[in-house]
């Protein structure tokens, strides 16, 4: 339902379709028939928040449930916050058309730190007291969950109640814990106390934060009766965990516009520099059959042409042949196409390529993360110059002409041999192609390299590293372009600003929350928005508020320093990413879960990789 | 295999997205229903549908028409009607399906109902505004041409008939003009002269309501 007092102004916004719902597969409740009513926030537009997977499945779980009716939100571009703010409505719910300001629960999803302002922005306008301690009686609850909120500390304040690791059951244990306050009289305060004791639940409210002189913490202590450590959740069977049958189909071009099917979580590889890689240990796959029915049921319930076949890791789907022929059963003959994401230089070949072009060709995209071999064993990305140079072979034989390239610069022990060697690799690619006799005649050969600026990562090996300063990132990306000297690879670097701001909150502590208030008071949000982002304006507030931004960004941390995430437990142990962390010194690799059990510690959750047989191991 | 052309309108939430998305959002449609209908053939194989007339977003259609091509002749058209409609999003819906008589190359003028209201002004004063914009001799304004050039164009002698009265709260302004792939005069220039001689904003809500041919033969 479109919200009655904002249509007649929805002609003088840009993309007026982001804000009136009423897509199909779209829920819709009798509110009268519903005891608890959730906002899932996502804190950035439309086109952004509708690509992003965990929103779909929750938002179906939540309202598979007849009591929770569970609706939409994201955040309204500056043109219509404009509005808004001018006209006096309130941020409302896309379903309903109601405002949700006096929702049940409010819950975000936290996806990338630049997003934090946005959080705050959005509470903002739908007239919810920011901080969580202005926020009394038993509704309003906000709750937040994703990547970032593993380190949650810098905006502890404004968050009722944090999930800690993979949502789907601890959510709805909450939700019903809340219904049965609210029906015993329980103030807020009782409800947030035994909600802590859910495992997967931390409420920043019930621990207290003390530092040392120089900035660093000195205790972080739970209230009594409150658990010390907070373990994450985690679904174990992946073919039992719930998905959906049906997504809500945008109207308008969203950033990732097809089904989206998870195939495993986690990863074998352990990436050093890779956050997600270790959040999400241990590997858990679906099977073939499970995907290949929920594949199927979505693309009947959408109208979807095109599958992405989404993990971190596809080529590392132990099933992926048995899988890829299930679908091209059916997917050839209802015209739908197959896309594999995320696929490793050494996991690609002819077979696997000849199923993904059966309908549409695709681009290619290999992520080397590095230039030379010695930094690529740093950051234990095993992969060879010699496989990549064969997965290119391949793909100029099968016809590609174009090959996009990934790396990070500003790794740990990096040199200028290894930011040059960026390009060195990029114009062997080159070489590769014209060598190739199979190549497409009279076409040119293109190769894109992009680097991002690598941001050391709670929960990493890397977490006690220092991050490169903006100067010296603009330095070695101006080295790496001077080095490049054909026109047949164009290089793309991320704003080394952008990345330092990243950088702040990534491993930020509770102190942060006053910037975050304080920058959002000034107008300042959509930090991950080139036209938006006000990297003066932050310096500004952050030195306003009595902090320096290196002590975050560009310091080593001890390796006996208490974190600002220590608290959290996602499995992998601290003593287990010092190990890494040293080993990583030594330009020494680790082998991947399916090759040895390094001990990480995920096994406890007696499942996944974990217990897989291993190939190397004779029974 | 037979050419069906299929009659919809676009009203509610569709009518804030534009002619790409309605598109999309008709093609997926028609995709999940599961009627059976011809792909292309070429390199990157896609349904084919051919849409009659874009129309602007914001624009209500009350007689948008879109032509597919069924592949089994005998298949029923009220199934097909209805399949296809339990997949469209609110605001869409196919009320009608049938052989196409005319190209779509044939449409000549398309007749639009335009109510427009404002926050500050009362409808009689907008009245009174958009009389003396379309009682003048020309009403000139500028049009971008597809090379991005800036042209000069007189609205008033394109105009075919209008009426304009005041019903409830708004201004009815009720016009014929010209459209199709020869020459296009999209309504929201008129609008647009309305409101900078009212000086402040307007709302205009535009409703098309028929299409017709060179002889002002119902478009079918």
């Amino acid at each position: 339902m479109i919200n009655k007092k904002i249509e007649p102004y929805l002609l003088k916004v840009q993309k007026p379709g982001r804000y009136v719902g009423g897509e199909i597969n779209s829920v819709y409740k009798d509110k009268n028939e519903i005891d608890v009513r959730f906002a899932f926030c996502f804190p950035d537009t439309y086109e952004i928040g509708m690509s992003h997977l965990g929103m779909k499945i929750l938002y179906s779980q939540f309202n598979s449930v007849p009591y929770i009716w569970c609706e939409r939100v994201f955040a309204p571009w500056i043109d219509m916050e404009k509005l808004m703010t001018e006209k006096n409505i309130p941020l409302w719910g896309l379903e309903s058309g109601d405002p949700i300001t006096d929702f049940e629960f409010i819950g975000f999803t936290l996806q990338y730190e630049l997003s934090f302002t946005n959080v705050l922005q959005m509470l903002k306008l739908a007239g919810i007291p920011l901080r969580s301690a202005d926020r009394t009686e038993l509704k309003q609850i906000v709750v937040a969950g994703g990547p970032c909120a593993c380190n949650p500390e810098p905006i502890a304040d404004f968050i009722d109640i944090f999930f800690i690791g993979e949502g789907e059951e601890v959510d709805l244990e909450v939700i019903e814990l809340f219904r049965k306050c609210r029906n015993e009289g329980k103030t807020r305060e009782e409800f947030l106390f035994l909600c802590s004791r859910i495992e997967g639940v931390y409420v920043p409210s019930l621990y207290d934060v003390e530092y040392n002189d120089d900035g660093t913490i000195k205790s972080f202590s739970a209230k009594e009766g409150v658990p010390q450590k907070i373990h994450k959740r985690i679904m174990m069977n992946m073919d039992n965990v719930f998905y959906p049958e049906k997504f809500v189909v945008p109207m308008i071009e969203i950033v990732h516009d097809r089904v989206v099917q998870e195939i495993f979580r986690g990863c074998i590889r352990g990436c050093r520099f890779c956050q997600a890689g270790f959040l999400n240990r241990p590997v858990r796959e679906k099977s073939p059959e499970t995907i290949d029915r929920q594949c199927h049921a979505l693309c009947r319930n959408t109208g979807y042409d095109e599958i992405s076949l989404s993990s971190l890791s596809s080529s590392d789907y132990t099933k992926i042949r048995e899988l890829l022929d299930r679908l091209t059963l059916w997917s050839v003959d209802e015209n739908v196409s197959l896309s594999l994401p995320s696929m490793r230089v050494d996991g690609f070949d002819e077979e696997i390529l000849s199923k993904l072009k059966t309908v549409r060709k695709s681009g290619l995209t290999f992520a080397p993360e590095a230039g030379t071999q010695r930094m690529r064993n740093v950051i234990n990305k095993n992969v060879t110059e010699e496989e990549l140079m064969q997965t290119c072979s391949v793909a100029f034989f099968g016809g590609w002409t174009a090959v996009k390239l990934y790396f990070m610069i500003g790794l740990p022990t990096e040199t200028y041999d290894d930011v040059l060697g960026i390009g060195t690799l990029a114009q062997k690619v080159v070489d590769c192609y014209y060598r190739n006799e199979n190549r497409q005649k009279g076409k040119q050969v293109k190769v894109t390299i992009s680097t991002s600026s690598f941001i050391p990562k709670p929960f990493t090996p890397f977490q006690w590293e220092p991050q490169d300063s903006v100067e010296e990132i603009r330095k070695k990306q101006m080295a790496l372009k001077d080095h490049i000297t054909t026109k047949k690879i164009a290089y793309n670097y991320h704003d080394a600003e952008v990345s330092y701001l990243e950088g702040v909150f990534a491993r930020g502590d509770r102190r942060l929350c006053r910037v975050l208030e304080a920058a959002v008071e000034r107008g300042i949000h959509f930090d991950g928005w080139d036209e938006c982002f006000d990297y003066e304006g932050w310096l500004e507030v952050i030195k306003d508020c009595g902090l320096e931004p290196d002590f975050y960004v560009t310091r080593r941390r001890g390796f006996d320093e208490i974190l600002p995430w220590d608290h959290l437990d996602y499995g992998v142990t601290k003593k287990f990413l010092l190990k890494e962390c040293e080993q990583a010194y030594k330009n020494t690799t680790t082998p991947n879960c399916r090759e040895k059990c390094s001990g990480c510690g995920a096994a406890k959750y007696g499942g996944g990789v974990c217990y897989e047989k291993r190939k190397t191991v004779v029974s | 295999m037979k050419n069906v052309r299929l009659w919809y309108r676009k009203d509610g939430a569709c009518r804030f997205i534009s002619h790409l998305d309605i598109n999309r959002t008709i093609t997926r449609a028609l995709q999940m229903s599961g009627v059976p209908l011809w792909h292309t053939e070429g390199f990157n194989s896609r349904m084919y549908v051919s849409f009659a007339l874009p129309l602007s977003l914001g624009f209500r259609g009350e007689y948008e028409s879109v032509d597919v091509r069924l592949l089994e002749d005998d298949y029923p058209t009220d199934v097909m009607i209805e399949k296809i409609n339990g997949c469209l999003p609110e605001g869409l819906c196919i009320y009608e399906a049938g052989e196409s008589l005319m190209k779509p190359g044939d449409i000549a003028y398309a007749h639009f109902i335009i109510l427009i209201t404002a926050e500050l002004y009362s409808p009689e004063e907008i009245l009174a505004c958009a009389q003396r914009i379309l009682s003048g001799e020309r009403i000139v304004t500028e049009k971008k041409t597809k090379k991005g050039a800036v042209k000069e164009v007189d609205l008033k002698e394109n105009i075919v008939r209008y009426n304009l009265e005041l019903s409830g709260s708004a201004v009815k302004l009720d016009i014929v003009l010209p459209a199709g792939s020869v020459k296009n005069v999209n309504p929201s220039l008129l609008t647009d002269i309305i409101e900078k001689e009212c000086g402040c904003d307007i709302f205009t809500d535009v409703t098309r309501v028929r299409l017709y041919d060179d002889n002002f033969e119902l478009f079918r």
